[in-house]
């Protein structure tokens, strides 16, 4: 204590700091206003001194204010900090009000409590925050986008281009070998219809309540038409039994139908899969609904016991899975194909 | 163009989409003067047709899995074939300006008029 000077001038020491610092009395008069709150409020020093506090607040929050500042008087604690969690608003000359956070602090002097107010205006950092919340947003939303545009370009834009090249040459087609033509024609359907699918998958990922909303035989059906246009694999779709199911397990189902049919097109040069759905009654006259969704293609299949990156899809199946109580069980083996099974009870 | 008359164009495609591939196909050569020597689906597939084959043009997805990233992306066509023509086709637009900068010999976007790809095609020969 002995550096310090034996009467600090706290005024000084005020005039330096950045932070608006306003000293009151009990009453709340206002005895000192630093430079910083001069230029922060707007007010010099001579126009508030005397003044009560409340000049600083918007007119709304002077009654809660008040009794605050008379619960801190009363209390033992010296300090407080306000608005850490969620800022205050303080009032400028001009009317205008302005996010602030603040601390308080109180003196015993001689004379009586002096209370010292030290507020920082924090609407530059809140604008800066919001920016940047906006931009981390803006940043996701044109991530996703991208994923999608290139969706779309890896699946329909394909399949349109194709149809649109054969649909160009098709009339000198039709007039060499009539046969052919027709072949031609069949292909353009098949096509199209492809490229329908894939849209109709892709809109899903745009809108996935509709997910919810759609029956889950169409669904797959609609899946297994658009990874058939996209990959060329041939898919199956059996479907057994007519019960309602969920929405939490239509879209869990559906996200594994879609997970594994990617796996097929992606990695096991396969020729054919085949999908298929059975809801019934579950055995032992219990109460529910049993599920079983098989998926399972004619590829190259894997060695189950080694882990590789690209069977990270099936760590999110099995989560899937786990997430509506469902038991995945999936089987391969080099060269015997691949075949994922969920089953549950509901 | 007198060589069209003597032997067709030798035209390998490149595209990861055997429908893409199979249109084409059926499209070029319906023109009497393309013939369709190769078809590749992957980057390794195309360097080892374009050995094999000898094409006088490639028809190149720009987007084929396995191409080294731009502006890379011609350098082994170009180490393997180094006087081959290219002509680069693309689901992106956009491409056209990085795909003629990297040195391809035309640019046709799959969202154009078929008729571009043989237009291209045609050029790229005429500069044979």
């Amino acid at each position: 204590m002995t550096l310090l000077p034996a009467e600090l001038n706290l005024a000084d020491l005020f005039a330096v700091i950045v932070d608006a610092v306003v000293a009151c009395d009990e009453q709340q008069r206002i005895l000192l206003f630093n430079k910083s709150a001069e230029q922060i409020f707007g007010y010099t020093q001579d126009e508030v001194l005397s003044q009560p506090l409340d000049v600083l607040l918007p007119k709304r929050f002077v009654e809660v204010h008040r009794r605050h500042f008379a619960e801190f008087a009363a209390s033992p604690v010296a300090s407080r900090a306000i608005g850490e969690r969620r800022p205050i608003y303080a009032r400028r000359k001009n009317g205008e009000e302005f996010p602030a956070e603040a601390a308080i602090v109180k003196l015993q002097r001689a004379e009586g409590r002096l209370f010292i107010v030290l507020l920082r205006d924090i609407t530059q950092r809140q604008r800066i925050e919001s920016e940047l919340r906006a931009q981390a947003q803006q940043a996701a939303v044109a991530a996703e986008r991208s994923r999608l545009a290139r969706d779309l370009h890896d699946a329909v834009t394909q399949t349109l281009f194709s149809v649109s090249v054969i649909a160009d040459v098709l009339p000198r087609i039709w007039e060499r070998d009539p046969e052919e033509g027709r072949r031609r024609l069949k292909e353009l359907r098949q096509l199209s219809r492809g490229a329908l699918a894939e849209m109709r998958t892709l809109l899903l990922e745009l809108r996935p309540s509709a997910l919810m909303e759609a029956n889950l035989s169409d669904l797959l059906r609609q899946l297994a038409a658009s990874v058939n246009s996209r990959s060329g694999v041939e898919v199956d779709v059996h479907i057994e039994g007519e019960t309602e199911l969920s929405p939490e397990v239509k879209v869990s189902l559906y996200r594994i139908a879609q997970e594994a049919l990617n796996n097929v097109a992606k990695h096991s040069n396969a020729s054919h899969a085949w999908v298929a759905l059975t809801t019934r009654p579950a055995d032992n006259g219990a109460h529910g609904t049993q599920v079983r969704l098989v998926i399972s293609d004619n590829g190259c299949g894997f060695d189950t016991t080694i882990s590789k990156p690209t069977h990270i899809g099936l760590d999110i199946m099995r989560e899937r899975a786990a997430a509506i109580g469902a038991q995945l069980d999936i089987r391969s083996a080099v060269g015997a194909g691949t075949t994922v099974q969920v089953e549950a009870v509901l | 163009m007198a060589g069209l008359l003597v032997e067709p164009v030798r035209v390998l495609l490149a595209d990861d989409q055997e429908k893409v591939r199979s249109a084409l196909k059926l499209f070029i050569e319906q023109e009497g003067c393309f013939c369709v020597v190769g078809e590749a689906s992957t980057a390794s597939d195309l360097l080892y047709h374009l050995m094999k084959t000898n094409p006088h043009v490639v028809l190149l997805d720009w987007e084929l899995p396995g191409l080294p990233d731009s502006p890379q992306k011609l350098s082994p066509l170009r180490l393997v074939a180094p006087d081959i023509k290219i002509i680069a086709l693309s689901g992106v637009p956009e491409a056209r300006k990085s795909a003629l900068a990297e040195g391809a010999d035309g640019f046709v976007s799959k969202s154009e008029p078929p008729e571009n790809v043989l237009r291209a095609l045609y050029f790229a020969y005429d500069k044979v």
